[in-house]
């Protein structure tokens, strides 16, 4: 059960085995209520998996997932209440329009059917959907799925908000109203957990990062405290020095 | 554009490859048994067309025939050649009417909505290149069945007969072209229909006029006996060889190998020449016209959609029908969402609907026919009437399974890849497994209640009888419809593009399996205690009735208390990766 310095998000030695390959390799961190926590990795470093394993869609093979005090998978559903999760590739309803799309949500998290209406046009109306409410999800973009997907993740007021590379599809109207509304959020309480492979994203938005590569968390902090005692000025050059990266970068400087 | 050619074959050679290499050992084994299977009954179908075309063309066997006691006079032949040489152009008619027919729908899928589509159309390829490729990728399911059954039967027909190599190379030039004209059309049509309406929708209603002409091509085949009985006489012998007639581009193929057979060269040249040139024409022409409507019908796949749905205030949020909310009493909020979405959807995908037409047009049929049965009247003996009970109780209960099979599919496995919005939420995974039973459950008190209590007056059945196979339509329903969810719970398949894919190949095996033992002891509980009426006083019979009702009850309660946890169980334990 949560009290006020608990975190909302929290991973405790989170492991994932398929076979013998470790896809991630032990993972430790929490996020506070009202934090935004910016999840950052290479691509196959295990950043999917571990949010997977954060909102329960994975189970791990060693280790604990909490959300707002509950282990995700002793008490699930006091976890699942909690949170909100848009994936990199949200699969939606396609034959169901923008409207139904979000009364189904409602549902599934017990949420009135006032407050769907009253919120569910809020949220239409802040993705710009609320003239396309009544078409088929089927015949959207991907941006406007993806913005279907968000309005469905917050319209039970999640404590605990789950984002899987949310701006990669969006204009940059859109990524723009996504980082607004995330600040806007966590700054309502939520704690927010986001991958990204926007480093400036993160280092504009993020309250702490964590870098992951291989499947181990390699940095966490807050942008500040990873760049104490390195040389490196921005978030990106911390990233590829971590990750290896300045050594392709090199290499294809070399080539050219 | 060769060049490109070759790279997209390659690739695709690779692709097949690298599936059938990296696939599980047993998907391996399945197709070798299933090409092993495919080699023998091509080599059967061979064999007995050579002997059935070797006995034809015997003289004595004509003879035979002739003085076969029992065949009217209508029967006797005084020449068997004609109907012989008539046979090849039939076959083919019956090829391209197949090839047409089905063209429409994998032409479709194959030029439009392959999801390597986008790659290829903004790739420096040229735009031909791209439609020959997809048009030749969608041909290879009938490609292969010509060559597994068509070719080895046109074969043994041409050796049975005597014919040379000129007829077995023209085969091999026949079969090639065959699929070329109807598929060329199919493409024509379907290029020109993608510009003024969304591919998906265009393969949904595709399908619904598929399984309407399917139903109306099975009509015509139960009521053909009734309509023409004369035709049961020589002159439909006559009326297939109309089929030979040279109007038809099949008897211009036909001809042409008969003619290769018996050395008739410039038959040969002009039957064989004419074929050829339709089939390259429109070959070609559907070449040159890609140039410009297939990439016009592309460049319209942005909109899949379909319509907006009929206008309301848009602050509306859609409220909860009369149905769903019968249901408040009895099942949680997340159920009824989860039944309501469910409900929302079927109508909307007309592959669906597709489902339903034949099954209801067999069930009709199958009902008229069980009423208008000649003789005594149906409830005359108690066996005889128990018998025809049981035949409508069977047709009620085949027209509520089809319907269910179609609105729930295979259990959890028709939220394909939607899965996880259900997998996150805060949802027990049983509450999720009951959403599912009772809308696979819904047509058994409906439809079954409407359906058994129709056949039941119109057969008039006594009341005992009516609330017998009334009880057993809800019992047994609601058996099946849990093993349904069961074995699909525990066996899921999200990753499914076709909805005909939506069932797990253990789904699909074991489902039938559960369904014969579940209804054979239901069955004998409360049928079999009837055949010891003879035997037993009215009281014993009773009681006898009373513990196969009983057992009945609880060999259902059973099951479905016992696939919900098996079910819930599994899911539970399911990973989305």
């Amino acid at each position: 059960m949560q009290t006020t310095n608990t975190p909302m998000i929290e991973a405790i030695g989170l492991q994932k085995h398929y076979g013998d390959t470790q896809a991630v390799k032990g993972i430790d961190l929490s996020v506070q209520p009202g934090k935004i926590f910016g999840f950052l990795g290479p691509n196959g470093a295990g950043k999917t998996t571990t949010i997977k394993m954060l909102v329960g869609l994975l189970r791990p093979s060693n280790g604990v997932a909490r959300i707002g005090g509950y282990d995700i998978q002793r008490e699930p559903i006091a976890a699942k209440s909690l949170i909100g999760y848009v994936p990199d590739q949200p699969y939606l309803p396609e034959k169901l329009t923008a409207r139904e799309f979000l009364s189904f949500i409602g549902g599934l998290y017990q949420v009135d059917q006032a407050t769907i209406r009253r919120r569910g046009e809020e949220l239409l109306r802040l993705f710009d959907l609320h003239n396309r409410g009544d078409e088929l999800v089927g015949g959207f973009s991907h941006g406007m799925r993806q913005k279907a997907a968000l309005a469905g993740a917050l319209l039970h007021n999640p404590r605990a908000f789950f984002l899987d590379e949310p701006t990669v599809g969006l204009d940059p109207r859109s990524a723009r109203l996504i980082k607004d509304i995330l600040r806007e959020v966590a700054d309502r309480g939520t704690a927010v957990f986001m991958s990204t492979h926007i480093l400036e994203i993160a280092e504009r938005m993020c309250d702490r990062v964590a870098i992951i590569s291989q499947g181990q968390v390699i940095a966490i902090g807050t942008i500040e405290e990873l760049r104490a005692g390195r040389s490196a000025e921005s978030l990106e050059d911390i990233f590829l020095e971590l990750t290896g990266g300045s050594e392709d970068a090199e290499i294809a400087a070399a080539l050219s | 554009m060769f060049h490109a050619l070759s790279v997209l074959m390659r690739a695709r050679l690779q692709i097949t490859r690298n599936n059938f290499l990296r696939s599980k050992l047993s998907n391996k084994i399945g197709l070798i048994i299933i090409t092993v299977f495919l080699g023998f009954g091509a080599y059967g179908l061979y064999w007995l067309i050579y002997s059935m075309a070797r006995s034809l063309s015997n003289p004595q066997f004509l003879e035979r025939l002739n003085n076969t006691p029992g065949i009217p006079p209508q029967f006797q032949l005084s020449n068997l050649q004609p109907y012989i040489d008539a046979l090849p152009s039939q076959i083919l008619f019956l090829a391209l009417l197949v090839v047409l027919l089905t063209s429409i729908g994998t032409v479709l899928s194959s030029l439009y909505l392959s999801g390597d589509l986008d790659m290829l159309l903004v790739a420096p390829i040229p735009m031909r290149a791209v439609f020959l490729f997809k048009f030749f990728s969608g041909l290879w399911v009938p490609y292969l069945l010509l060559f597994a059954f068509l070719g080895p039967a046109l074969l043994g027909y041409g050796q049975g007969l005597g014919y040379g190599l000129a007829f077995n190379i023209s085969l091999v030039v026949v079969l090639l072209l065959v699929p070329l004209l109807p598929a060329g059309l199919a493409a024509l049509i379907v290029m020109m229909v993608v510009r003024i309406m969304p591919a998906r929708r265009a393969r949904e209603i595709v399908g619904v006029i598929g399984a309407i002409f399917g139903a109306s091509w099975y009509i015509f085949n139960i009521f053909a006996n009734e309509v023409a009985p004369e035709m049961r006489s020589i002159q439909s012998l006559e009326a297939l060889r109309g089929l030979d007639i040279p109007v038809f581009p099949s008897a211009w193929a036909g001809r042409a190998l008969v003619a290769a057979g018996k050395g008739e060269w410039l038959t040969l040249l002009a039957y064989g020449g004419l074929f050829t040139i339709l089939s390259l024409a429109v070959f070609t022409g559907c070449l040159l016209l890609a140039e410009k409507l297939y990439y016009a019908g592309w460049t319209n796949l942005a909109t899949q959609g379909g319509r907006v749905r009929s206008s309301r205030k848009t602050t509306d949020t859609p409220s909860e029908p009369l149905l769903t909310r019968l249901m408040q009493p009895f099942l949680s909020v997340q159920t009824r969402a989860i039944l309501l979405k469910d409900l929302r959807i079927f109508p909307r995908d007309l592959r669906n609907l597709q489902q339903l037409i034949f099954p209801l047009v067999m069930a009709v049929i199958w009902t008229i026919q069980l009423l208008r049965r000649d003789g005594p009247t149906l409830f005359d003996e108690p066996t005889g009437a128990l018998l025809s009970q049981t035949g409508s109780l069977g047709i009620s209960f085949f027209v509520c399974l089809t319907i269910s099979n179609t609105l729930a599919g295979p259990s959890i496995s028709r939220e394909g890849r939607n899965f996880w919005l259900l997998h996150i939420a805060p949802i027990k995974r049983i509450q999720i497994l009951i959403a599912k039973l009772v809308l696979a459950y819904l047509p058994f008190p409906t439809i079954g209640t409407l359906f058994t209590l129709g056949i039941s007056l119109i057969a008039q059945a006594s009341p005992i009888d009516i609330v017998r196979a009334l009880l057993l339509i809800w019992l047994a329903g609601l058996g099946v419809c849990s093993i349904s969810l069961g074995i699909g719970a525990v066996f899921p398949k999200f990753d499914w593009e076709n909805p005909n894919q939506q069932s797990s190949t253990r789904a699909s095996c074991l489902s039938p399996i559960f369904y014969l033992l579940y209804l054979a002891v239901v069955m004998v509980s409360v049928f079999g205690p009837l055949f010891f009426a003879p035997m037993l006083s009215s009281f014993w019979l009773r009681i006898l009735v009373l513990i196969g009702w009983l057992v009945a009850f609880g060999i259902t309660a059973l099951t479905v208390w016992g696939s919900l946890r098996l079910g819930a169980a599994r899911l539970e334990q399911l990973e989305l990766h």
